[in-house]
């Protein structure tokens, strides 16, 4: 292997997909799971409701805004060792948590230090794979993510039987096995060289030039103001169903079908970003504008039909700006920066994700319904496509590029970063 | 004639006629006639209870059905004959019931039928999973009058036998329609298998069966090494794999191949 190559675009690329893969499952997979738990530890410790669902709360906290030490670890040593080293700590949370004997034991095994295990490994895994990739960046990006949807509809009946079979903390202590495979995943990282690799630096500096970099700050308030709206149908879907006269049956079957067309949006965005022409921002702001718009008619729909087509568009057109949002990075900040951009972006918009519900939920308590929830989701999915379309680059017909091959991301080693500072 | 044994003779017969029991007397205690016990069978045919009041000196105000002490509704009526149909009966219908008679100035009165049915197990756990060391409860709810009597078996060799308390670790409560079987300190040789609770009166029998379920500690601990056992040769093919393709290749750490570029250069 040359050092200082360009992206593979295939090749041991692929088995970067699949640890990829099977990262997302075993992270989000299992924190989407755990509500399973949550009966069995409501009835174990005899506290209420809303103390144990902090577990969860702390953990993803965790995992988001520690991102950017991952990221930071990663461009010091690599994204293996980091992976590897994160894979340890997440299953030695769940190990230490199947000896809980109060809930404070559970805040911190599962919440701190499977959480931070988890911040170390999906934010390095997922910069890893943008840097394996430039021509078929977001496919492998779609293929990846669909992880996190698979992993949701196998874990949760894996666990409810594990649950009656082992009690909870042999429970906990499978799902500490199972959580372990990330350390196979992250063996899986082989490192790459790529050619802007020198000229990006070491961590301080990365994240001292992202900082002042115009469009990155832009990407990253677009990408916040999308995550404020993008997760409240999937906690308030089935309570407005509820309130319409659904039955529990029909709407948690509705929000298999969201999670369907979910996964088949990411693949077919995470194709055409690839084939269509132009940066992939116009993609993503495609998306980004129809997920708002169809958020936004929810509280119009009344009838059932309405509804389940206004669901798998939702599915569709959320799912599909998933790997688009992740594989425009590379465009902006270049691949030498990769992994800081991923770990900042993740933090930041973590905000927006932990805003987003309770403040749904305080217009429904305000209003009565859920109309104003849903119309301010879209509302900030809107403002988020706008932000994006002040990116530099947006309304020209291709990617500007110096010489060489046309693929995304910066084009040769005479500095980038002199060439993205300059567009300010 | 003499004028002094007529007045006698008159006082005589007044005295006779006061000694008598007087018209009201024989009238004090009302009577009722009932349509007597009844039990329900197997298929359930309607059942009629029936109150006849035949004689009373006072005035009737009211009357009214009681099951087990409680009057039922809807059924208070001004009548001296009384009925009570039930048209499905089940076990739950059964009880002590009262026909009560309400009267003007006078103690009311009642008469009593019993309707008898087979015990019927309302409400039992169908299985019990608990951890070696944890206490197990069993229950058996039933309807049926009279109430039961409880027996709890456990099943060995494909037979019910009754369940000797050996090592002191079993304490069953017994109430009227109720019965509740505890297992303390489970342990994981002995306990676990199908236990039965039996409520018998003096009409029939019924049973419904719970299965106790007693997991280990280290249940989980087999398939947790197994695991850990393959993640550990994953990962040694996988590096294996890597070395023997590139042998040359240090991969790790950007920076050493940040200086192996600018040595290039």
């Amino acid at each position: 292997m040359a050092r200082g190559s360009e992206p593979p675009d295939g090749g041991w690329g692929w088995m970067v997909v699949l640890s990829a893969f099977f990262q997302s499952a075993l992270v989000f997979g299992v924190l989407r799971s755990f509500s399973v738990f949550f009966v069995e530890f409501v009835a174990a410790f005899g506290e209420p409701a809303a103390r144990v669902s902090w577990i969860a709360s702390i953990g993803i906290a965790v995992q988001q805004f520690g991102s950017p030490v991952g990221s930071a670890l990663s461009t010091k040593f690599g994204p293996r060792p980091v992976v590897m080293a994160g894979g340890v700590l997440a299953a030695l949370g769940m190990l230490l948590a199947s000896f809980a004997t109060s809930l404070t034991h559970l805040y911190l095994s599962i919440g701190l230090l499977s959480g931070s295990g988890w911040a170390l490994t999906f934010t390095p895994t997922l910069a890893c794979l943008s840097r394996y990739f430039s021509r078929l960046r977001s496919l492998a990006m779609g293929l990846a993510l669909t992880g996190v949807g698979l992993s949701s509809f196998a874990f949760a009946p894996l666990f409810q039987w594990l649950l009656s079979y082992y009690a909870w903390r042999g429970t906990l202590l499978l799902v500490s096995a199972i959580s372990l495979h990330l350390v196979a995943c992250g063996a899986l990282l082989r490192p790459l060289s790529l050619t802007e690799d020198p000229a990006a630096g070491g961590p301080g500096a990365q994240l001292a030039s992202l900082l002042h970099h115009g469009p990155f700050l832009r990407y990253t308030v677009a990408l916040t103001l999308i995550n404020t709206g993008y997760f409240i149908p999937y906690v308030h879907l089935v309570a407005h169903l509820r309130d319409l006269g659904w039955d529990p049956l029909p709407a948690a079957f509705l929000l298999s079908v969201i999670a369907v067309s979910d996964l088949v949006g990411r693949v077919v965005s995470g194709w055409l970003g690839d084939v269509a022409p132009g940066p992939v921002a116009r993609l993503l702001v495609l998306w980004t504008t129809l997920t708002g718009v169809s958020l936004a008619l929810f509280p119009v729909a009344q009838a059932p039909t309405a509804l389940v087509a206004l669901a798998v568009a939702y599915g569709f057109t959320s799912g599909a700006l998933t790997p688009v949002a992740f594989s425009m990075l590379p465009e902006l900040v270049g691949t030498g920066r990769i992994y800081c951009g991923l770990g900042l972006v993740q933090m930041v918009e973590s905000i927006g994700g932990l805003l987003g519900a309770p403040l749904s939920g305080y217009l429904r308590d305000v209003t009565g319904n859920y109309t104003a929830s849903f119309v301010v989701a879209g509302v900030f999915l809107l403002a988020g496509s706008g932000v994006l379309i002040t990116l530099p680059h947006f309304f020209c017909v291709s990617v500007p590029q110096a010489s060489g091959p046309r693929h995304r991301g910066t084009g040769s080693p005479s500095p980038p970063a002199k060439e993205e500072l300059g567009e300010d | 004639m003499s004028g002094s044994t007529l007045p006698s003779a008159l006082v005589i017969s007044l005295l006779l006629v006061s000694l008598l029991p007087g018209p009201g007397a024989a009238q004090n205690e009302p009577s009722i006639v009932t349509s007597g016990e009844v039990t329900i069978g197997d298929p359930a045919l309607p059942i009629t209870l029936q109150c006849n009041l035949t004689s009373s000196s006072h005035i009737l105000t009211y009357s009214y059905w009681t099951k087990n002490g409680i009057e039922l509704t809807a059924t208070r009526k001004n009548a001296s004959n009384m009925e009570y149909r039930i048209s499905k009966p089940r076990a739950e219908d059964s009880g002590e019931y009262h026909c009560v008679y309400h009267f003007h100035s006078a103690p009311k009165a009642n008469a009593t039928i019993e309707v008898k049915a087979a015990p019927a197990i309302t409400g039992h756990k169908r299985s019990e999973n608990k951890n070696e060391g944890q206490d197990a409860m069993m229950y058996c709810k039933s309807v049926g009058y009279p109430h039961p009597e409880w027996v709890w078996r456990r099943k060995e060799n494909g037979l019910f036998m009754d369940i000797a308390n050996n090592s002191g670790r079993f304490f069953i409560i017994n109430k009227e329609n109720y019965t509740e079987l505890s297992i303390m300190n489970l342990q994981i040789t002995e306990d676990p298998g199908v236990y039965q609770c039996n409520a018998t009166n003096s009409v029939g029998t019924h049973s419904e069966v719970t299965i106790l379920r007693v997991r280990s500690h280290l249940a989980p601990l087999w398939p947790f090494l197994g695991i850990l056992a393959e993640i550990i040769i994953l990962v040694v093919i996988i590096v294996v794999y890597e070395k023997r393709k590139r042998p040359d290749e240090v991969p790790d750490a950007p920076k050493e191949n940040q200086l192996y570029q600018q040595s290039q250069r």
